[in-house]
């Protein structure tokens, strides 16, 4: 009993430690919805395909949105939910941290709507983008980010940001506000003013409906966005 | 020593009136002023089209010495203020003949060096037509820079009627809504035309609050050359109904020396006709929402009032019908928010 009993502590210690600073092997996002097209890779090294509901996504994964598309991914660590808008790509990575968790999802261009969980003290959340670095601890927002400024629309919540190429440049956005960082490090803080507000109600619209007028000429068909 | 300053003096006078009779220049205003437009005063090298307005005439020995010319033209607003520079230019050297005003620069007399105020040429062309009072002074040199002779005239424009002019709807006309023919009267140097039209929205407006809506139906729709154009068949922002009332106003596009001036029109009001019933606003509302999808047949008929709201069925994606209440929440919603339409398409029957 004792010689299982230090067998099976060396086990669970070797594991602990191999699993340590290595990728997490397991899926770290399903892609829940889909408007029109979308395209990912499952992984770091596996091929774009059309993406499907239900797909899920492991270390190094991607998520192409094209014109008037959307992906809604769920983190399936804690139900965080993603909204990949138009013309946007996304990268997600995940690696275990002593005892965590840290999910770094990474945002060449586009805008990300977020509703990240609160996070448990030893696990992390961040969005990496061409500007900033920006770490969650459990908010809402929306990103717009292109090659050289990222905007951070915050409804609730808190976010410490930090310039990608010079840390000592960074700021704490509080719900309410928006930052706007450049690739220089400039950052600049204000209140949300009505048209942030309407750009993040128009990213939370991800229901998709139809409208079909049908006159004596032909139908008009349409589908919206709606919440 | 007396004798011979006052024979060299005596010389010297009997030189100079000498070449002074033998070559002169005359400045002659000419034609009908009140019918020169703004672009007849434009000082540039290559501009078609230009109104006759003076006359040079240049006598010299031999005949048709080769002469150039240092010309300076001034402008004040009205008869209390005083000359402000407008352009100074000078010729090339030509063969010394009569000329007009239009030659210069448009034959082979060109003008090598023109300067000038632009911020009073832009103020004259603000004016629409030459107004005011031109100073013209016009240096005639031999080509080898012996003065030989000046010449200077005023010329007043101090009620002019405007030239350039919309001819086409006439003030408050009923016009059929398929067939809008506006014309215009051409500028001198114009090397384009464009057209705004904007929405009367009630009587109290103005003409030029309407023409600085936000949302005007053409937008400086570029014409190009032409003085014609059928506004039913350009382009438009969102469409137009039997009813409404529109104001247009056309721009004359002119190169002047180099820079490029908006010459503007009076604005014209007309009042679009049509012969079936009046169109319905929430059509008319989705039509311009959806126009680039929706096939021109069909946009008239919205537009004219021949296809009525009854004529169609609106269903929701699950077949539906969607009242009239829905259906503008709708359109409100997405005329706000145009990027929300992710999808649209229609199946002529």
């Amino acid at each position: 009993m004792k010689i299982f009993l230090v067998i099976f502590l060396i086990v669970v210690f070797a594991l602990n430690t191999s699993a340590k600073n290595f990728p997490s092997s397991n899926q770290i996002a399903l892609i829940k919805k889909i408007v029109k097209e979308v395209h990912v890779k499952k992984t770091a090294d596996a091929q774009i395909e059309n993406a499907k509901v239900g797909v899920s996504l492991s270390d190094g994964g991607q998520v192409i949105t094209k014109s008037k598309s959307l992906a809604i991914i769920i983190l399936t660590k804690d139900k965080s939910l993603l909204t990949v808008r138009e013309n946007s790509i996304l990268n997600i990575y995940q690696r275990k941290e002593g005892r965590g968790l840290n999910t770094s999802t990474n945002i060449e261009k586009g805008v990300i709507t977020f509703k990240v969980e609160k996070q448990n003290v030893e696990d992390g959340f961040e969005f990496v983008t061409p500007s900033a670095v920006a770490s969650i601890r459990g908010t809402s927002g929306v990103l717009d980010v292109d090659s050289t400024e990222t905007d951070i629309l915050l409804e609730e919540g808190e976010v410490f940001v930090q310039s990608k190429f010079d840390p000592s440049k960074n700021a704490t956005l509080n719900g309410g506000k928006k930052l706007v960082i450049n690739v220089d490090g400039n950052i600049e803080i204000q209140d949300l003013d009505e048209n942030d507000k309407k750009k993040i109600d128009d990213a939370k619209k991800t229901n998709t409906k139809k409208l079909n007028i049908i006159t004596p000429y032909g139908i008009l068909e349409i589908e919206y966005l709606t919440n | 020593m007396k004798r011979f300053s006052i024979f060299f003096v005596s010389i010297y006078f009997l030189f100079s009136f000498s070449i002074k009779s033998q070559n002169s220049i005359q400045l002659v205003t000419i034609g009908n002023l009140s019918s020169i437009d703004i672009g007849s005063i434009i000082l540039s090298n290559s501009l078609e089209g230009q109104s006759r307005f003076f006359q040079l005439i240049m006598i010299t020995q031999p005949i048709g010495r080769k002469v150039y010319l240092i010309g300076r033209l001034d402008w004040k607003p009205d008869l209390n203020s005083s000359f402000n520079n407008l352009a100074n230019f000078k010729t090339n050297i030509f063969n010394a003949r009569n000329i007009f005003s239009d030659e210069l620069g448009n034959s082979d007399i060109k003008l090598d060096n023109i300067n000038g105020d632009k911020e009073y040429f832009k103020q004259i062309f603000e004016l629409n037509k030459p107004k005011g009072i031109f100073g013209i002074s016009i240096q005639m040199f031999s080509e080898n820079g012996e003065f030989l002779d000046d010449d200077y005239q005023e010329i007043t424009f101090l009620n002019p009627t405007q030239t350039f002019s919309i001819t086409q709807p006439n003030y408050n006309e009923e016009v059929d809504i398929g067939n809008v023919i506006c014309s215009w009267s051409s500028v001198a140097g114009a090397t384009s035309y464009k057209i705004k039209a904007c929405v009367l929205e009630n009587e109290s407006q103005s003409l030029e609050e309407a023409l600085n809506s936000t949302n005007p139906i053409i937008n400086n729709y570029d014409v190009g050359l032409g003085t014609l154009v059928n506004l039913s068949d350009v382009p438009k922002s969102r469409e137009w109904y039997g009813g409404q009332k529109i104001v247009v106003v056309v721009y004359a596009i002119v190169n002047e020396s180099g820079s490029i001036s908006e010459l503007k029109s009076e604005p014209v009001v007309f009042k679009l006709k049509s012969f079936n019933n009046p169109p319905d606003i929430n059509l008319v509302r989705f039509a311009n929402i959806f126009s680039s999808i929706i096939p021109d047949e069909l946009l008239k008929k919205i537009t004219n009032g021949s296809l009525q709201l009854d004529q169609i069925d609106i269903k929701d994606e699950n077949g539906n019908k969607i009242s009239l209440d829905e259906l503008n929440k709708i359109l409100n919603m997405l005329e706000a928010n145009p990027n929300l339409i992710i999808n649209y398409s229609f199946k002529q029957k």
